[in-house]
């Protein structure tokens, strides 16, 4: 057996982090099996003593239930006053409203699986939100058409996925065209004027989502929400009215409710009080409600689907956790019905507590049950023997002995019922932490894994594999058994095949790198870490250990910011120490003794200067230890300050003190994380509608900042006007969908939403990419030298005259040299790739981001120019600098590790219609826009890096490192933080904080391992010319 | 060099004893006044108080050093570092200190309009820490500064301790900003108290190293050039 190359092993990690972070994913978000089946009305237990059986008479017969998307419950329920119709109903007494709290995530596909199953959907419907396949458990809808109701249905398309065929007539709206917030209501409100009068249909749920695109667009405090809020007034009272009409006999109620609420910043998908607070309300021109005059109890979304099906007399949906709320039944209703409905409430759950729980006769809540139930009992038989006063209190303490048992039980229930599949998490952390260790064993062993051979191992191969199987097939008979490991599926057995397999590589890999290592752990001479590498590594350790805290989980922008600051700060020191002791020069060379000697040596060590590879630095150590003296001169502060003049000293220091600068610009752009979420931003302050022209002023001075400062990069005037042209389109394309201001000569010429200058703008950067690819390394005609033998002495020559063009650096190696070509081509690819990106990310991110744009490409230009070039980074210090950038510009953009920062409106860039693989692309690539940007400027940074000579082998050699690195870098944090959230899975936070960061670190890892591929392809291509 | 620094050793050995000892008294001093305010809230309270609490410690330290430079240059009979153009370039590179880590906390996320009065309160703490024991130290010599802290070559003794202490103190400042964004929501979170005590901390600790490392690294010195 033999291990052809590194970027093997590269492409081996790869799919190992991926197979085993998704097999970790799949165990650790359990999709849940409910009971399966639908409750039927004649088989409910029967009530104790009368021995009525089936469900009580239901109180209404047609039903209309409205769902605003995205609600907030201060929209109707606190004091202002936007719903003047419906407020003025629940004052007049003709109706009831709540306050209820929605469970997580608050996205709209897993809400209305709450409201209509009663049941909590696993977190995992986030991802299921954009395909959304049929409901097969028990819901309020099935029971409505099981009932024989017709049912009609107008609004977000959701619905319909979820219940196909249940409706007799339906229209649905799709929720992804967020741009637009007036047809997809008007398109709902269209139908009401004639099916309200006609009678043909029972039940009719209507789900308008305009309100939700406003809050995706503007948020919150945006001014077209009131008057939004008062068109969903008027289809209140449209409804209301006709009901009233309507014959009284089976009377009709109006049920309101939003499907999750909307966070400050205008997202859902969190935990924040504004996205989990809804409004339910409930109108009947035909019914008195009790007044409600203590509201104790705090209600869930879930308990709308029991209440509903009270409302309307129907069993409760066989998984239902909610609670029957008396308080939403009409006052007419009797009591023994309300006592009724709890306990035909309390006996569904309890069927649910017996199939979760043990040994159920002693669980508390099952005892309380009990309890409920035998009170009920006395206190039916005593219906006849007491006075109606005495016999309804005891009636209140029955109802009041059922909401206990129900919540308690339902709360029991939410306990057990996550079943983690342990096996399988076991594993896939297992695998994660060989991978950690087999990279940073890769990474530590230098020698090229070419030469290593297998020669002996196989009885030890096989020995493993038996036991391996031994322990699988006795794990998959005990009671740890697990989906996914050991059923005999297609997909479990492909799994089971896989794991073996790795687990069979990975020892392998890890024991002969491990004996590798540990045969040339003494070995050659490392070079000490330099400052900057310590503290590189140092900030990635940190990071990774800090996502044990919940807080720094929430707050993880704040390690970022404050890295990045500490870094750059650190940079600053070597510029300034140059001037000082340029300062100080003429007296403290007199005193120059071997012990200052010695220390300056020293000195200089901690800033590297220039080592740009491993190789060269072991055969540039093997100099200095034959010639000492030479390398010692270059190496002394003196020499370090001949090779950076004072000039390049102050202009190194002016551009570090203006990139922190920006960065505290930048982190104060948009406010993000949990802390300090409410602290008032720049970015809040611009999108107010009142500072529009600021807004399109600072819009327009960044774009034209952006064309000025990169004009540099692109080559020849095709270049440069196809970038002016991708910058007007982005502008249009933002200022035609409102966000932005136009001189009103140009309105006439442009389109209404803005889609078709998107367009536009894409087919620029398209011409920009092709632009850039021109300086492909494979187009390349020139003939390059063919590859020289590697000896010592040719690397001996290229270091000396390394040395020698640095300390010389004004007059640069001639041009034609072919190693400098093949960097220019480099960077010239790269830089165009940084232009096309630059472009994309003005159009992708929201208008008050584009400035954000400008700042980071100012940032990066700043360590370009003034940083790179003299304070020489390593590869590897190169790789964590620019993830560390793009980890702070991620945050910068104002994303966070709650879901609701999510910005849904980037998706629709661009499209007419609904179209789920590039709505998906573009979220990705506008979350992670700044991520990419750096990791763009990774691979242009390696070619300021790149040593004058032997360029193409290191550019081959530093694009593999790249990609190990980066995957290394992926490896670390995924190990931690898969083991932290397993062991905290019982933690109060695990769905607030815990499990949403657990996306963000896998979609992560996704971005970082296309970068790898990439980096593959470019080490493939730079390998090739050398074929030609 | 080195029999340079040795013979400089050999007739400085009281004088290093001596440092070490004062760095210990010095360091369990500050200490022991840090932990009474921050544990008992005597005989101030620089939690609740992070200003009126710097104030006071800022005054203490100032206070020693000052008098210490009066006391050596008194000794020493060296009259030089106490000249008023020597002072006042002190007194400016004390100040431009001041406004520098001000800065410098700001952009490392300190609020840069409100609060000013702590931020800028730290800033002068961090100065009193890090920076005016040098310039009690090394004077207006420039020569001096870039000897120790540019080339890290400080001469074993009072120089010495300046550099570790300055090191120390940047850092625990530095440090002392990692548990703000956790929600313990305790009264020591807000800022600029954890950095306040960070940096005095870090000192201390500085003061406490020095006071070993000089007479370990000075036996050691006198030994390889004994053999
Ligand atoms: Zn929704
Ligand atoms: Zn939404």
């Amino acid at each position: 057996m033999k291990v052809h190359s590194r970027s093997l092993l590269n492409i081996y990690c790869l799919a190992v982090t991926l197979f085993s972070y998704s097999l970790f994913l799949k165990c650790y978000f359990p999709v849940k099996q409910g009971l399966s089946g639908n409750t039927s009305p004649t088989d409910v237990t029967p009530e104790p003593v009368s021995g009525r059986n089936g469900v009580p008479k239901p109180s209404y017969s047609r039903l209309v239930l409205m769902v605003i998307d995205a609600l907030r419950t201060d929209f109707v329920l606190g004091e202002r006053n936007d719903m003047p119709f419906t407020q003025r109903l629940l004052y007049d007494g003709r109706g009831v409203s709540f306050a209820a709290k929605t469970h997580l995530p608050t996205v709209t596909l897993p809400r209305i699986k709450a409201i209509t199953s009663g049941s909590i959907p696993g977190f995992v419907d986030v991802v299921l939100n954009f395909g959304s396949p049929a409901l097969t458990d028990d819901n309020l809808v099935t029971q409505l058409v099981l009932a024989g109701k017709t049912l009609t249905f107008f609004g977000d398309d959701t619905w319909l996925n979820l219940f196909p065929d249940h409706f007799e007539r339906a229209d649905g709206t799709t929720s992804f065209y967020v741009a637009d917030y007036t047809e997809v209501d008007n398109n709902v409100t269209r139908h009401l004027s004639k099916e309200l009068s006609s009678e043909d249909w029972d039940v009719m749920i209507l789900h308008y989502l305009g309100l939700d695109h406003i809050g995706h667009l503007y948020g919150p405090v945006s001014d077209l929400v009131p008057p939004k809020l008062h068109e969903m007034d008027a289809v209140v009272r449209q409804i209301y009215t006709a009901m009233k009409s309507w014959n009284s006999d089976p009377p009709s109620v109006l049920v309101i409710c939003g499907d999750h609420g909307m966070s400050d910043q205008g997202g859902h998908g969190g935990a924040s009080p504004g996205e989990i607070n809804v409004p339910i309300i409930i109108l009947s021109p035909h019914a008195l409600f009790q007044q409600q005059k203590t509201r104790t109890r705090g209600l869930q979304q879930i308990d709308l689907c029991p209440t509903l099906s009270a409302l309307m007399g129907l069993p409760m949906p066989k998984n239902n956790l909610g609670r029957v709320e008396v308080a939403a039944l009409p006052e007419s209703t009797p009591l023994v019905d309300k006592v009724r409905f709890l306990q035909l409430n309390a006996a569904q759950i309890a069927e649910i507590l017996k199939e979760n729980v043990d040994n159920i006769e002693e669980d508390q809540a099952y005892v309380l049950h009990q309890d409920a139930l035998a009170v009920h009992a006395s206190w039916m038989s005593l219906r006849n023997s007491s006075t109606a006063a005495s016999w309804e209190a005891v009636g209140a303490r029955v109802l009041m002995g059922y909401q206990d048992a129900v919540e308690r039980m339902s709360h029991r229930i939410s306990q057990t019922s996550t079943s983690y599949d342990m096996y399988g998490i076991v594993v896939a952390i297992g695998f994660l932490c060989m991978n950690l260790l087999i990279q940073s064993l890769a990474y530590i062993n230098k020698e090229d894994p070419a030469i290593i051979h297998l020669t002996t191992g196989w009885v030890w191969v096989i020995l493993l594999l038996m036991v391996a199987i031994l322990s699988h097939v006795t794990l998959c008979t005990s009671q740890h058994s697990s989906d996914i490991m050991c059923s005999t599926s297609i997909t479990s057995l492909a799994v089971q095949l896989a794991v073996f397999g790795i687990l069979i590589i990975n020892c392998v890999l890890g024991g002969l790198l491990g004996s590798l290592v540990v045969r040339n752990a003494f070995k050659g001479d490392r070079k000490p870490m330099t400052m900057l590498e310590v503290g590189l590594v140092g900030c990635t350790v940190f990071h990774s250990l800090s996502l044990l805290s919940s807080s720094f989980v929430e707050e993880e922008h704040q390690t970022w910011y404050f890295f990045s600051s500490s870094l750059h700060t650190l940079l600053l020191l070597h510029p300034l120490s140059i001037l000082m002791t340029r300062l100080g020069q003429p007296r403290s060379t007199e005193c120059a003794g071997a012990s200052a000697e010695n220390r300056t040596e020293r000195t200089s060590d901690r800033f590297q200067v220039s080592s740009s590879d491993n190789n060269f630095t072991k055969i540039r150590s093997k100099i200095r230890n034959e010639e000492g003296d030479m390398s010692q001169v270059v190496n002394t502060p003196v020499e370090r300050s001949k090779q950076m003049s004072a000039e390049e000293c102050v202009k190194m220091v002016a551009s570090l003190v203006g990139i922190l600068f920006l960065i505290r610009i930048l982190r104060r752009w948009n406010q993000t994380g949990n802390k300090w979420l409410d602290v008032p931003d720049v970015g809040d302050w611009l999108v107010r509608p009142e500072n529009k022209s600021y807004l399109s002023v600072i819009v327009l001075l960044s774009l034209l900042c952006l064309w000025t400062t990169r004009l540099r990069t692109l080559p020849g005037i095709i270049g440069r006007l196809t970038f002016a042209g991708m910058l007007i389109s982005t502008y249009l394309s933002k200022a035609t969908s409102g966000a932005l201001i136009l001189p009103s000569i140009i309105t006439d010429f442009v389109s209404s939403q803005g889609v078709l200058e998107a367009r536009i703008a894409y087919f620029f950067i398209a011409g920009l990419l092709v632009c850039s690819l021109k300086y492909s390394p494979t187009n390349t005609t020139d003939n390059f030298p063919a590859p020289q033998k590697r000896t010592d002495n040719f690397y001996t020559d290229c270091i000396r005259s390394d040395s020698q063009s640095t300390i010389s650096s004004k007059d640069q190696q001639d041009l034609s040299h072919p190693a400098n070509q093949i960097v220019d081509r480099h960077k010239g690819l790269w830089e165009g790739v940084q232009v096309a990106w630059l472009s994309v990310m003005c159009l992708l991110l929201r208008p008050h981001n584009v400035v954000q744009v400008a700042m980071v490409s100012m940032v990066e230009m700043l360590t370009c120019h003034f940083v790179l070039p003299f304070v020489k980074l390593s590869p590897q210090c190169l790789v964590l600098y620019c993830l560390m950038m793009g980890q702070a510009s991620f945050y910068f953009q104002g994303n966070s590790n709650s879901l609701s920062t999510v910005d849904v409106s980037a998706g629709l860039t661009a499209l007419y219609d609904y179209q789920p693989v590039i709505i998906g692309l573009q979220m990705t690539m506008s979350t992670y826009a700044g991520v990419f940007f750096w990791l763009f400027t990774l691979c242009k940074y390696i070619s300021v890096a790149a040593p004058s000579c032997h360029t193409q082998k290191w550019l081959s050699d530093t694009y593999s490192e790249l990609c190990s690195l980066a995957l290394l870098n992926r490896a670390l944090p995924l190990a931690v933080y898969t083991i932290l959230v397993t062991l905290m899975r019982y933690h109060l936070f695990v769905w607030t904080v815990f499990s949403p960061k657990l996306l963000y670190e896998g979609m992560l890892s996704l971005v970082v391992c296309g970068f790898c591929v990439l980096c593959l392809l470019m080490e493939r291509s730079v390998n090739k010319i050398s074929i030609v | 060099m080195a029999a340079y620094e040795y013979g400089k050793a050999a007739s400085h050995r009281s004088t290093i004893k001596i440092t070490s000892a004062l760095c210990a008294l010095w360091c369990t001093c500050l200490s022991a006044i840090i932990l009474l305010s921050v544990k008992y809230k005597f005989p101030f309270d620089i939690i609740a108080q992070p200003v009126t609490g710097v104030q006071i410690v800022a005054g203490i330290i100032f206070t020693v050093h000052t008098l210490s430079l009066a006391v050596s240059s008194a000794l020493e009979k060296d009259y030089f570092r106490i000249k008023p153009k020597n002072v006042f370039k002190c007194v400016i590179a004390v100040v431009c200190a001041c406004i520098v880590f001000h800065v410098l906390a700001i952009l490392f996320g300190a609020p840069a309009l409100e609060s000013s009065r702590e931020t800028f309160h730290f800033a002068m703490l961090l100065t009193c820490v890090a920076v005016l024991p040098a310039c009690c130290v090394l004077g207006a010599d420039g020569e001096k500064w870039i000897a120790v802290y540019v080339q890290s070559r400080p001469e074993l003794g009072k120089e010495t301790v300046i550099y570790i202490t300055t090191i120390t103190s940047v850092v625990g400042a530095w440090l002392g900003a990692v548990p703000i964004p956790l929600d313990w929501d305790r009264p020591w979170q807000v800022w600029p108290v954890s950095c306040v005590l960070g940096s005095l901390f870090g000192y201390c600790l500085g003061l406490l190293f020095s006071a070993m490392y000089l007479p370990l690294k000075h036996r050691q010195l006198s030994k390889t050039k004994l053999t």
